[in-house]
């Protein structure tokens, strides 16, 4: 099967999230069967007021990378989200998290998983799986209730499977069936990636590793939280072929003095730094980098590091922060080309990336909270937008100016 | 507090119509700065790249309105006394936000943006350049004065209006080797190497400005 994109987020009962679905710009529109190319797509931007549920969006996704990838699900689940008090809204007695995936022929795939709310814990409730091929009714793969679970294929539907109630019939099922390994391969390469951690040395405790500390030399798959492989993941992109043109993206958000991205060794041995060779200064090591050259490196290391398997989904919560807005601005413009390859979605406060955006009535949603404090997804309406973009640079600048409400619609309760 | 004596208001400031507020990397007006540089230096003087961009500033505005906005509203204290204003737009639309028909001559649309100009600035403070059609046709003729030196694909997104490969192309015909390819733009294109000039000869007149030691 070929790789996958997601195109749909769905989470219910998570915090402010009563029920949305997420639709990620532009993917759910690229017309089906076209081959490779799925690149006519842009990232998605999500806006609004703290506590609007933009961060509780970018945990889900975080959640669904561990269905895809960890064991057991609900143990890993409360070791790094806390259990039902920390993650269930108020009074809900069930979590689902969903997904909806599309593949380079036109393929849709689906997958919802439900987490049912038992005193102090969580166990698995339902799984679903459907596949829909181009002009075929959609196909049921995968069904779970309890603690058992069926399969589509012929030979196995009349067998029921026993599994684990703190664990996913997804991961269990996905050795023999291709489509339900090529979901779980898709949850499993979804990044999240928060703020970097550009902290000053001096700002942090002793052993606190951020990317301004050198690593043991290792294989990278993937830049790890908050930067703290960087020095490997530019050893890794230093020895892509697109290396000149990674470095000719450093220059023009940095500057034309930036002469390379450099991974010297360090002197305890088995370990390689990060630094900056400038013209004219000579090396700027990790540890006296600027926060905003780093943050700028880190998230440039994540849009420019070829993966084993391309991620179907790259999440990144206030990649702003430290940025000037003229970088800010620059990043968008990586962004956006970034999400020619992949399904990008950004939670950001940033007026100035807003400002960026090339088309913010596909690319920005607004999380607002309507009266039952429940997170509602909102659209700019494109034909009240356009006549505002005529006198202001962006939906940053309407939203400076105190419009931003001129160009969303009324949000509208059931 | 301290006052740096270099930190003078720059000498020009170019209004561009066409990128997405200021961003880092403005391939556009670096491609500009590098034309300036030639000129200069074919002159038999020298300004140093650092300070020819203090002196030449860029304020991209994403848009003709917001330019002509900007030359309505605010040239007075763009200008400061001491600065000229340059605003650089393409010609394919700005007759739209003037309120013209299309197919005006250069020297109507020029007229009618400089009608725009706040009273009180002097006429001598604001020049119009009108780059022919737009961004992308503009790099089109580049790539035409010198075919097969950019790299196909990043043309290719820079014709698409990826404005990261817009940036990179013009970035790229700005470094220091090609100053062959920017005399062929510039010999082929009279209106930008006329601007181009006038850049250079406000870069190096002293003293500046003129105005105050006339």
């Amino acid at each position: 099967m070929s790789r996958l994109v997601i195109t749909q987020l769905s989470v219910e009962g998570m915090r402010s999230l009563d029920r949305v679905e997420l639709d990620l710009a532009a993917r759910a529109d690229v017309t089906r069967g076209q081959g490779e190319d799925l690149t006519a797509a842009a990232p998605t931007v999500l806006i609004g007021p703290n506590g609007a549920g933009k961060s509780t969006i970018v945990e889900a996704c975080e959640l669904l990378r561990k269905a895809g990838s960890e064991r057991p699900f609900v143990g890993k689940l409360f070791d790094a989200h806390g259990g039902p008090p920390a993650l269930l809204r108020k009074h809900a007695k069930r979590l689902q998290l969903g997904v909806r995936l599309m593949s380079a022929t036109g393929t849709e795939l689906t997958y919802r998983v439900s987490l049912r709310n038992v005193g102090t814990s969580l166990t698995v409730e339902r799984e679903t799986a459907t596949l829909q091929e181009l002009k075929k009714p959609e196909q049921l793969l995968l069904e779970r209730a309890q603690n058992s679970y069926v399969l589509a294929d012929p030979e196995a539907r009349s067998a029921e499977h026993a599994v684990d109630d703190d664990d996913l019939a997804l991961t269990a099922a996905a050795f023999g069936t291709p489509e339900l390994k090529a979901i779980q391969t898709a949850l499993a390469s979804i990044e999240v990636h928060t703020a970097v951690d550009a902290r000053a040395p001096w700002t942090t405790a002793a052993g606190e590793a951020g990317p301004r500390s050198s690593n043991v030399v290792r294989p990278v798959t993937r830049v790890e939280l908050g930067g703290r492989n960087l020095p490997n993941v530019y050893h890794a992109l230093r020895n892509q072929k697109d290396w000149p043109e990674t470095l000719e993206c450093i220059r023009l958000a940095l500057g034309d003095q930036i002469e390379s991205v450099i991974t010297p060794a360090d002197p305890s041995g088995g370990r390689i730094g990060l630094a900056l060779h400038v013209r004219g200064l000579g090396e700027i090591e990790a540890f006296a980098m600027s926060d905003g050259q780093l943050a700028y490196l880190t998230l440039l290391g994540v849009m420019r590091l070829r993966r084993p398997a391309p991620s179907a989904l790259v999440v990144f919560d206030e990649p702003d922060l430290h940025l000037h807005p003229g970088l800010t601005r620059r990043l968008m413009a990586d962004l956006e080309i970034f999400s020619r390859s992949t399904s990008v979605l950004v939670a950001t406060h940033s007026d100035a990336m807003l400002d960026g955006l090339t088309d913010p009535a596909t690319s920005s949603v607004l999380c607002e909270l309507d009266e039952h404090h429940a997170t509602r997804l909102v659209r700019p309406d494109p034909a009240s937008l356009e006549p505002w973009l005529e006198d202001y640079r962006g939906l940053g600048e309407l939203r400076a100016a105190g419009y931003e409400h001129v160009v969303f619609p009324t949000l509208e309760t059931p | 507090m301290t006052t740096d004596p270099r930190r003078y208001p720059p000498r020009v400031r170019i209004l561009y119509e066409d990128s997405r507020a200021v961003t880092n990397g403005f391939g556009l007006h670096e491609f500009v700065l590098a034309n300036t540089r030639d000129v200069i230096d074919g002159r038999g003087r020298v300004v140093e790249s650092y300070r020819l961009a203090k002196l030449v500033e860029a304020i991209p505005m994403r848009s003709d309105t917001k330019v002509l906005r900007a030359l309505e509203r605010d040239a007075e204290r763009l200008h400061a006394g001491r600065t000229v204003i340059v605003a650089w737009l393409d010609d394919d639309k700005v007759h739209r936000p003037l309120g013209l028909p299309p197919g005006q001559s250069t020297s109507t649309l020029i007229q009618a943006i400089q009608s725009r100009v706040q009273p009180s600035v002097g006429s001598n403070v604001v020049r119009v350049h009108l780059l022919r059609g737009n961004a992308e046709q503009f790099l089109r003729r580049i790539d035409s004065a010198q075919p097969n030196a950019f790299d196909a694909a990043t043309l290719r997104d820079a014709l698409d209006k990826v404005s990261t490969a817009r940036d990179l192309c013009f970035r790229q015909v700005a470094t220091a080797r090609h100053a062959g390819w920017r005399q062929l733009v510039r010999d082929s294109d009279p209106s930008f190497d006329d601007t181009i000039g006038y850049l250079a000869d406000i870069a190096i007149q002293e003293p500046w400005p003129p105005w105050q030691h006339r």
